[in-house]
């Protein structure tokens, strides 16, 4: 997906269309020029994402954008390292790009999987987005990342299993489409945190038991107390300072948050009950012992990607990763029993061991399963319907 | 004029979930005037777009109470108009913080 556009784009849509109303020609005119070269970057960008082969299997393909500090509908910034260019002087520029390519191999080299979407998609991040920003987060399309309000915060480049946990975002999207809600949003956010978790000792070569299991232990400024953002070995010791309070995470059923299911009750605490899944997984690959990323790792990949629904439940995940430890390594072998007492020990008894649970992942997002030609040109037309409008509205209003 | 923001979710959401409020007529002149013009421009634009397949996302909820009004303006990252980001900005100086409790 070539994306993101140069400098033209820091230059918010509210002020160009109201540009367009300038009595001055020149600056209308201008104005138009922009807004079409930004609406064509956007359609080429939906288009582009709506092809089965964007770029070449196997390619890795990253590009990191500056966003200087303003926010901007959608997120975007100027390019400033692209996938064959050279460090450069900026910290969190060569951080993000690091990170999303310690992400991709980790993916491709560990699972085969081809990007966030198996199928090579370019990995594009933004840095240095907002003023004092004290997140990062994924826009469905893009990762962005604040530099933190140095403060609490510091960068959010600095913890690779922060960039990570935000790309795995894109494979749960890609694969079993958890919805971000409740125990599904819960599970979401865990397969963030474990994937993210095994590609930082992936990359600093740690085996499950000399790992910290923190998740966000860099983000933290120097002064201020506590560990990290989360911990899947003990959840809800993270933090614990009269500053930010205690961390709130479960680590047991018994102790699950009911939180409102809305956007201010964190969708029913996705970022609070993950702890439970969060520890099943850690335990687990502690008793399987060696590298998280190996046994453990390939069960739950496998689990997400292809035995789990979007609704599915912590019962519902619990059942799958049993049958595919079966599956994988035997119904009575040391794996299936290190998952099914992890599940155990974080409250969930699980029912069914032996067998996956038939809830697939939804159709066209699954490994292996595409859209057919007939959708695919059906999403291309009504893209290209809407781009002709736009233009046609821009080039009415500047007339 | 009362503002009232509430910051909830991201990636740190336990963290960074807060609520703030503010009483206009405690600001200096120049920044009471300030406030009513956002506002204004607020309320002018279309309400922010919500985007469902954002994921780490703080969501802001802004809420404006006056004698003639009470109008409430959601937004998430990547999708906060600039006046309600020059809001937030100056509820966040100016305002009394109160943690959510979770």
């Amino acid at each position: 997906m070539a994306h993101r556009c140069s400098v033209n784009c820091i230059v918010p849509p509210h002020i160009l269309l109201k540009l367009l109303e300038n009595k001055d020609r020149k600056l209308r005119e201008i104005a138009l020029k922009t807004l079409l070269a930004s609406t064509q970057i956007r359609a080429k960008r939906d288009i582009l994402a709506l092809l089965p082969n964007p770029t070449v299997a196997g390619e890795k393909r990253r590009t990191i954008y500056d966003a200087k500090h303003l926010e901007s509908d959608p997120p975007q910034g100027v390019r400033v390292r692209g996938e064959d260019d050279a460090p450069i002087s900026d910290t969190a520029v060569n951080e993000a790009f690091d990170g999303l390519g310690a992400t991709y191999d980790f993916y491709k080299q560990v699972f085969s999987r081809n990007s966030l979407d198996g199928n090579g998609l370019r990995l594009d991040g933004i840095v240095h987005y907002g003023d004092g920003f004290n997140n990062a987060f994924w826009d469905g399309q893009v990762m962005v990342f604040g530099d933190g309000d140095q403060d609490l915060f510091t960068s959010f480049t600095k913890s690779i299993d922060v960039i990570a946990h935000e790309l795995t975002h894109g494979v749960t999207e890609n694969t079993a489409g958890l919805i971000y809600h409740k125990q599904p949003g819960a599970l979401n956010e865990s397969m963030s945190d474990v994937f993210g978790s095994m590609v930082k000792q992936w990359s600093l070569k740690q085996d499950a038991a000399s790992a910290d299991w923190l998740i966000g232990a860099e983000v933290f400024t120097p002064g201020l107390e506590g560990d990290a953002l989360r911990s899947m070995k003990a959840p809800g010791t993270a933090y614990d300072n009269e500053i930010i309070g205690k961390d709130p995470q479960p680590d047991h059923m018994d102790n699950y948050q009911n939180l409102p299911d809305n956007r201010f009750g964190d969708n029913g605490g996705v970022h609070t009950n993950s702890g439970i899944p969060n520890h099943a997984f850690y335990l687990t690959a502690v008793a399987i012992g060696g590298n998280s990323w190996d046994a453990a790792g390939h069960i739950w990949y496998e689990t997400l990607t292809q035995n789990t629904g979007s609704k599915a439940k912590f019962q519902d995940f619990a059942d799958a990763t049993v049958g595919v430890a079966s599956r994988l390594y035997g119904p009575s072998s040391h794996e299936l029993v290190a998952v099914r007492d992890a599940w155990r020990e974080v409250g969930i008894q699980v029912r069914v061991a032996g067998s996956i649970r038939p809830e697939r992942a939804k159709p066209g997002t699954a490994r292996g399963t595409t859209k057919t030609d007939a959708d695919m040109l059906a999403d291309l037309h009504t893209k290209l319907e809407s781009l002709a409008k736009t233009v046609e509205r821009l080039e009415r209003k500047v007339a | 004029m009362k503002l009232e923001l509430e910051i909830s979710g991201g990636l740190a959401a336990p963290l960074t979930s807060n609520r703030y409020d503010v009483d206009v007529a405690s600001l200096r002149q120049d920044v009471q005037k300030q406030v009513e013009e956002l506002v204004k421009n607020l309320l002018a634009a279309p309400p922010p777009t919500l985007n469902p397949k954002l994921r780490d996302a703080m969501s802001y909820q802004l809420t404006i109470t006056s004698d003639a009004l009470k109008k409430t303006v959601v937004a998430d990252d990547g999708g906060v108009p600039q006046p309600m980001r020059e809001l937030i900005k100056l509820i966040k100086s100016a305002g009394t913080r109160t943690k959510r409790s979770q």
